[in-house]
């Protein structure tokens, strides 16, 4: 049996389906968590479970919405499991209703009881609707029982306002293609194009723009009595969002941004501070592992296979766990807490200046764990050229990964903490200017100008944090163990080996030294131009963590880099470059294989001038500073002075335009 | 009057405009005759509780919106 779960966005689908099928699908007090179709059986029984992606209608609009609409329309499921809020019954059962409309047997669940703002009668609800309903909540004890009973006894009623829907020839042409005739006959009135382009209807049936009130919003009228009517002594006694309120108006008020600021300062310093003992003594404990190995009676090529390549590497990578770990546990708490959605309103007028909404803050912040994921995640925006814009950006923002090389290199050269902060920064900073010179190429296709829900707070469930980042480190983990360690022995045996001499002992001969050492002239003037950096750089491409393991199997940073300045600009080389596969492909699956080779030459060619320009001004100041002034002087006043004629252009233009206009009226 | 020059903070809505997919997803949420109260206003955009759920609400999209006093 095939159940399809299906429901509003963030209404707790997906925790209940973790539940359920005891997965670790990622969730989050947000909407658009879930952006694609996840299966898994329910354990102990031989019902399979899908997961679709939140919606609020039947009539798609992203792209998500549209995995959902068609998952619910022609996925086959035998059963929909419906999730409604228990705070938010009207509004959630109109989706219900359209389920109800199509003729799918459903089972309504009643999420988050344990947060009611009254009294909710669910007997009453399920005689009123005529189909099963469960009461459940993340706190109450695992609902597989009753919801497994609950889809024995999944039901099709026929909703009463059905009747009153006129099905003559779109009954015929609906038939055929296999969907019911007053779904269909509602969503024409509605003037759904999809529908219309499914019974090839009539073009006139479809959206007059602008209109206020017309007839297209009878269904929608129909659905909201019936669901008044069924909800009618169902709910009572409700208690506004007090808590919701009251914080909204600091953390949303005046202070809204240097709350913001202090925030996310504060989950940096935490993240870099508190873990660094803990990694250190991780460090000396893969060195104390690497050495008996190092000098163990085996063959040379051996003990330095394993004791450089495979424990060096991937412990160089593993010491980073308790800064990654720190970063994903207080990125999460601040994702469940709701406060994450607050950001994209906050930042809703910054981005706009960009041709984005709010919801694009979403994704960049995703970013600071996963960049594909964060790719993955703007298909919950609907406008395709800012879905695009966001994807392509989205991978500057410098990932978890990234984090371990960042965190390596500066403790190695003793820089100070600020220089992470200063990379993450960088990246933020490069997201902006792309997007603004993508800007210049393409006009947006207007604003967006759908509503963003906000969640209220919630307190964030401990349990749920622990399990997601467990099922995060374990990723991490998992990764370190088989892409880094493969990676990392890989590049040590190509780094260590020569075709001609067999093993080389690390020297200028071996296959890598040749293959990259042909490369390392590109980077010369970027302060790296070491063959064993442009090495690390190669593997990054598989995945970022193997950049620190490749440079310390092949020497470490002290012997890779030489100095703190050449460190640096590979650090910022490396904060910027093409992304990894991983991320390749999720942007090639969310734009297409054009936009993502562009993504990954502006990514590397944005790295270059970025890491060209701080190495070279470095330089040029430790030589002569008075010229460095005088040049950076130079730049500075350039800028300012094309930034002041352009603006005065922009306002004569304007000028001139509205003068124009005022003519044309005149002579009119 | 629309939402965006709307200087009181609390309402109800009227109609809804848009373009014909903004206008279903707006009456496909409940809009029409729904109670608003507006929470916080910042650049271009207004957070305003709806009744059972709040929502981030650009200023392009509150012009469409006709509403009236309570």
């Amino acid at each position: 049996m095939r159940v399809a779960l299906c429901g509003n966005p963030n209404v707790g689908k997906t925790t209940l389906f973790n539940r359920l099928t005891r997965s670790s699908a990622p969730v989050g007090n947000w909407h658009g968590v879930t952006v694609d179709v996840i299966e898994k059986r329910i354990t102990g029984t031989d019902v399979i479970l899908a997961d679709l992606p939140g919606c609020y209608s039947l009539t798609a609009r992203s792209k998500e919405e549209r995995i959902t609409r068609d998952g619910v329309l022609f996925g086959g499921y035998d059963v929909v499991l419906f999730v409604a809020e228990v705070n938010n019954l009207r509004r959630n059962l109109y989706l219900l209703t359209q389920v109800l409309e199509a003729r799918k047997k459903a089972v309504l669940i009643v999420n988050m009881l344990d947060e009611a703002r009254g009294k909710v009668d669910l007997e009453l609800l399920s005689t009123r609707l005529k189909i099963p309903v469960v009461g459940t909540s993340e706190r109450a004890k695992n609902p597989k029982e009753s919801v497994l009973e609950a889809i024995s006894k999944a039901n099709a009623p026929s909703l009463p306002y059905l009747n009153e829907v006129a099905a003559d020839a779109v009954a015929r042409r609906a038939a055929e293609k296999n969907i019911s005739p007053e779904f269909a006959a509602l969503k024409l009135e509605e003037r759904d194009a999809f529908i219309a382009d499914i019974l090839q209807s009539e073009s006139s049936q479809r959206g007059c723009y602008g209109c206020r009130g017309c007839d297209r919003d009878r269904p929608s009228a129909l659905r909201y009595s019936y669901i008044d009517k069924t909800l009618d002594g169902v709910v009572s006694c409700r208690r506004r969002y007090a808590l919701t309120d009251k914080i909204d108006k600091i953390v949303l008020g005046k202070a809204a941004l240097p709350i913001f600021f202090l925030i996310m300062t504060a989950v940096f310093f935490v993240t870099f501070e508190t873990a660094k003992p803990l990694s250190s003594l991780l460090g000396r404990l893969v060195s104390l592992a690497a050495e008996p190995v190092k000098n163990a009676d085996m063959p040379e090529w051996l003990c330095g296979f394993l004791g450089d390549g495979v424990i060096g590497g991937a412990g160089a990578v593993l010491a980073f766990l308790p800064q990654v770990t720190l970063l994903f546990m207080l990125t999460m708490l601040l994702q469940d807490s709701g406060y994450m959605s607050r950001v994209a309103f906050v930042s809703d007028g910054f981005f706009k200046k960009f041709g984005l909404s709010g919801r694009a803050a979403f994704s960049l912040i995703l970013g600071l764990g996963c960049s594909a994921t964060a790719v993955l995640s703007t298909r919950g925006i609907a406008q395709k050229t800012a879905r695009c814009r966001t994807a392509v950006v989205t991978p500057f923002v410098p990932c978890s990964a990234r984090l371990g090389v960042f965190t390596a290199i500066t403790a190695y050269f003793g820089l100070p903490a600020i220089t992470v902060a200063a990379l993450y920064a960088l990246g933020f900073v490069a997201a902006l200017g792309a997007l603004k010179i993508m800007r210049l190429f393409r006009a947006s296709e207007g604003e967006d100008a759908l509503l963003m829900e906000m969640p209220p707070y919630r307190v964030p469930s401990l349990k749920r944090t622990f399990k997601a980042v467990f099922a995060n480190v374990c990723s991490f983990a998992v990764r370190v163990g088989s892409v880094v360690l493969g990676v990392g022995a890989a590049m040590w045996l190509l780094s260590n080996f020569s075709v001609r001499y067999g093993f080389t002992g690390g020297s200028g001969s071996s296959i890598m030294s040749t293959f990259a050492g042909a490369l390392a002239p590109i980077f010369k003037p970027l302060g790296f131009g070491d063959w064993r950096a442009v090495t690390a750089l190669i593997s990054g491409v598989a995945a970022k963590e193997t950049l620190i393991s490749v440079i310390s199997s092949l020497g470490g940073a002290g012997e890779v880099f030489g100095s703190a300045i050449a460190a640096a600009s590979f650090l910022i080389f490396s904060c910027l470059y093409v992304p990894c596969v991983a991320t390749i492909a999720a942007l090639a699956k969310e734009t297409g294989w054009r936009y993502a080779a562009v993504s990954a030459a502006a990514h590397t060619v944005t790295a270059y001038a970025a890491s060209l320009i701080f190495y070279q001004s470095a330089r040029l100041a430790q030589i002569d500073m008075k010229l460095f002034v005088v040049i950076w002087s130079s730049v500075v006043f350039a800028a300012v002075a094309a930034a002041v004629a352009h603006k005065i252009y922009r306002v004569k233009k304007r000028k001139g335009g509205a003068h124009d206009s005022a003519a044309r009226k005149e002579r009119k | 009057m629309n939402l965006s020059d709307y200087s009181l903070k609390r309402g109800v809505i009227v109609s809804v405009g848009c373009d014909d997919d903004t206008h279903r997803r707006l009456v496909d949420m409940g809009l029409i005759g729904a109670d608003f109260y507006i929470k916080s206003r910042r650049g271009g955009a207004a957070l305003i509780d709806y009744g059972d759920f709040s929502a981030v609400t650009r200023n392009a999209l509150a012009r469409e919106i006709t509403v009236r006093e309570r």
